[in-house]
């Protein structure tokens, strides 16, 4: 469900296509459910046209929630170790296909390569997530819908809603379920229009800027120098953003076309002055997922100040961005950069743009860790980002002379434009209190559409957060 | 589904329009005013001539096999054919056009001009072959306008319209004009007058600033396939196929690794196709032998370049 392909949007059009077939010909048998089994329909439709292992392993995930959850809710099994129990079945696809390589070798050492060419179905960690809090939810003593447990069609749909299974964002049972519930397919200009809008703010963040960001983004091959892993190190971090924002966006607006609302994931993250305030901005359901499920639930800032239950929180961020040791390593030093803040900031008082500097510092410094799967070359660059000799004059030189002049003219075009961006996402988040604002307005989303259809490079690359 | 009539979603049709109308004024821009593709589009038809010329002599006369280079831009202006020609005897053809062009359209261009007893010298630039190939659009665009899509080779329908969807400029193209256009320098470096009526581009421009070439010596899956694909299409056509580095400019104090890459680089083409190549691997650390990249020799050297070329097929049984 690559939203960046042709196909993609090919396949949806098809399923459309059939949807529309079907509502002219009356389906008795299906009465007032019809439309939730035609979402569901293009949605496995589609998911399918993805790869049978991802729909497949998709479909047990959901089963096994909602029949697992439902036994625990109707007390026909023991809540105490009925959930751990559910929540074991839930995760093992998610740890045979992400983590079962890194476990074997990573770990313990045991060689079996057969591991290391398993494909990891695209959303696993996403709708696994997903999941899970339903049933934690559906589980809780607070849920409302305790005794109304909802019906299977409309927990397929919102476990597997087309837009949002993929790369998220990860919905909460309170806000997307009851939507489920009351889907009908309808025609309704606003929601096409702020659908629309959504669209092409991500389209042009992920086709205009990630995907030619990506073209430059080369780190075995550049010259070892500080600049060069520097160069490297803004580079992933502007690309990232833009892809995974830009996902989240046109998920937002598709499904916004279909009347659903889902949860804006990025709120302008790179504009925050704090590492805090970047992670409540910076892939927001997630970052609530991991808050509400294990750091409320470890006891929060009541058990040792909330430092243990905050590393253990950025321990598992780093484990579920990857299975490897360079992602654990990622996830650490961001805990460590927030329980810092934390301690700082109740005796320390720097300016805005200040701590801006110092939060974006860290944040790009930490991005090496998460894109450098290599332990050997991730220590090199550390080495070099640590010597001071690799910041010389000559080394500057040497890492200007590795592009063509062509190339140095496109990147300084490129990153102007990420400039204006997040000035954009700044002014209309301090102004405004939405970072979208002024990407919003008619003119603007005109002048999107023109420069991403002039400027979208010629090759497509998958989504990011499509390995997680 | 539930549609009133004034439930038109305006700014959602406005959108979509304005995009489209976008794509055709590119479209036009990428067929009709983009002087990168005016000089490619001039030395092709160049190129093509020739080509016709050499069928025609070919057909009239006994068959001589002709001897076709094939690459980027370091063909195009590293191969002076006349100057091979007359050493080895044999109809010398320059299919050298741009690498940023990819290894496919390339390899599919001089297969198609392909015939028995013809031998195709592949001088693909090493990035084409040991770097992930995602720049696809100028391949896209001179295929386009040129009236071959088929060089592109997609095969279904959503590689067509990806293939249509091409015909744009670009981040590239588009950034690069805009600061030529801010700087005043002319909008294209190469002029079609450098374009001599055997194909060569005998290059006028200069630079400073060479770099250095950029790749990895090893042979990626891709550029693996195309060189198998390519040497195998040659034998079914009765031809013969080899790999000749092109000449090239490495820095003194990198030529020691950059010698290393490049045996492990042929090495690699070895187990594929044969291999020619001096045995410095056709690569200098004089700068003023080039023009304005470590791929383009400046015009006498291209000459000197023509004719070590001449002398390592000599050393082939060519069969005059």
């Amino acid at each position: 469900m690559n939203f960046a392909e042709v196909k993609f949007w090919l396949a949806l059009g098809l399923g459309l296509t059939i949807v529309s077939l079907f509502r002219i010909v009356p389906m008795r048998a299906f009465g007032e459910e019809r439309d939730k089994f035609l979402l569901f329909g293009l949605g496995l439709g589609l998911l399918f046209f993805v790869g049978w292992v991802t729909a497949t392993v998709f479909l047990y995930v959901a089963l096994i929630t909602y029949f697992g959850t439902r036994l625990i809710v109707k007390k026909q099994v023991p809540k105490k170790w009925g959930v751990g129990l559910l929540a074991f079945f839930q995760v093992v696809p998610l740890v045979w296909f992400k983590y079962s390589y890194f476990i074997g070798q990573g770990i313990f050492g045991i060689p079996d390569s057969s591991l290391m060419t398993l494909i990891i179905p695209v959303g696993i960690s996403f709708y696994t997530f997903q999941c899970m809090s339903f049933s934690w939810d559906s589980c809780s003593q607070n849920d409302g819908q305790k005794n109304h447990y909802p019906k299977f069609i409309d927990f397929i749909n919102y476990a597997g809603f087309f837009p949002q299974i993929v790369a998220g964002p990860i919905e909460r049972k309170k806000d997307l379920l009851p939507q489920m519930q009351k889907f009908r397919f309808s025609f309704d200009s606003q929601n096409i229009n702020q659908g629309s809008t959504w669209v092409v703010i991500g389209l042009f963040f992920k086709l205009c800027l990630a995907d030619n960001l990506a073209t430059y983004y080369r780190p075995g091959e550049l010259a070892p120098s500080a600049w060069g892993v520097w160069f490297q190190n803004v580079l992933f971090g502007f690309r990232i953003y833009f892809d995974f924002a830009g996902y989240s966006l046109i998920a937002l607006g598709v499904g916004k076309w279909f009347g659903i609302s889902l949860t804006i994931n990025f709120l302008s993250p790179y504009t925050q002055s704090s590492i805090t305030n970047f992670w409540r901005t910076w892939h927001v359901t997630l970052s609530q997922w991991f808050r509400d499920y294990i750091y409320f639930r470890m006891g929060g800032n009541q058990w040792t100040k909330g430092t243990i239950p905050l590393l253990i929180v950025f321990f598992a961020s780093g484990v579920w961005h990857g299975a490897g040791w360079n992602f654990i390593m990622w996830g650490v030093l961001h805990g460590l950069m927030v329980l810092a803040h934390r301690t700082l900031s109740k005796t320390l008082s720097l300016p805005h743009f200040i701590s801006w500097g110092i939060t974006i510092f860290g944040v790009f410094f930490a991005w090496l860790f998460f894109y450098q799967t290599d332990l050997s070359i991730l220590l090199q660059n550390l080495n070099i980002l640590v010597n001071p000799g690799a910041y010389s004059p000559e080394h500057l030189k040497q890492f200007i002379r590795s592009f063509g002049s062509g190339d140095l003219v496109v990147i300084f075009g490129l990153l102007m434009l990420v400039f204006i961006v997040i000035i954009g996402e700044f002014l209309g988040g301090k102004y405004q209190n939405d970072p979208y604002y002024y990407f919003s307005k008619f003119p603007v989303l005109l002048l999107l559409v023109a420069i991403t259809v002039v400027l979208a490079p010629a090759s497509r690359n998958a989504f990011i957060y499509f390995a997680f | 589904m539930k549609t009133a009539p004034n439930n038109v979603p305006i700014k959602s049709i406005v959108l979509v329009l304005w995009a489209g109308f976008i794509f055709l004024l590119s479209v036009l821009y990428t067929a009709s005013f983009n002087p990168e593709l005016k000089f490619l589009k001039y030395a092709w038809n160049t190129k093509n001539n020739i080509i016709q010329a050499s069928v025609l002599d070919d057909s009239m006369h006994s068959h001589k096999g002709r001897v076709l280079f094939s690459g980027g831009s370091s063909v195009l202006v590293g191969i002076d054919p006349e100057e091979i020609s007359r050493v080895i005897g044999r109809p010398v053809l320059n299919l050298g056009m741009a690498a940023g062009m990819g290894p496919k359209v390339l390899s599919s261009l001089a297969l198609e001009q392909v015939r028995e007893g013809d031998l195709l010298v592949i001088s693909l630039e090493p990035d084409l072959l040991t770097l992930p190939q995602k720049s696809l659009m100028l391949g896209s665009q001179i295929a386009w306008i040129t009236g071959h899509p088929s060089w592109m080779a997609p095969q279904s329908p959503d590689r067509w319209i990806v293939s249509l969807s091409h015909l744009r400029p670009g981040a590239y193209h588009a950034l690069t004009l805009l600061g030529k256009l801010i700087t005043g320098k002319p909008l294209y470096r190469y002029s079609k007058d450098e374009i001599s009526p055997n194909g060569w581009q005998e290059i006028k421009a200069d630079s400073s600033n060479l770099g250095w070439p950029v790749f990895s010596y090893k042979l990626t899956a891709e550029g693996g396939n195309i060189l198998k694909n390519t040497f195998e299409s040659c034998q079914q056509i009765g031809a013969q196929c080899l790999y000749i580095p092109s000449f090239h400019y490495c820095p003194q104090e990198r030529m020691n690794d950059h010698k290393a890459g490049m045996k492990n680089f042929l090495e690699n083409i070895a187990q594929i196709m044969p291999v020619l190549s001096p045995s410095d691997f056709n690569c200098s650390n004089d700068e003023a032998l080039f023009a304005d990249t470590p791929w383009h020799p400046a015009p006498q050297e291209a000459i000197r370049n023509s004719q070590r070329m001449a002398s390592l097929l000599g050393e082939l049984d060519l069969g005059k």
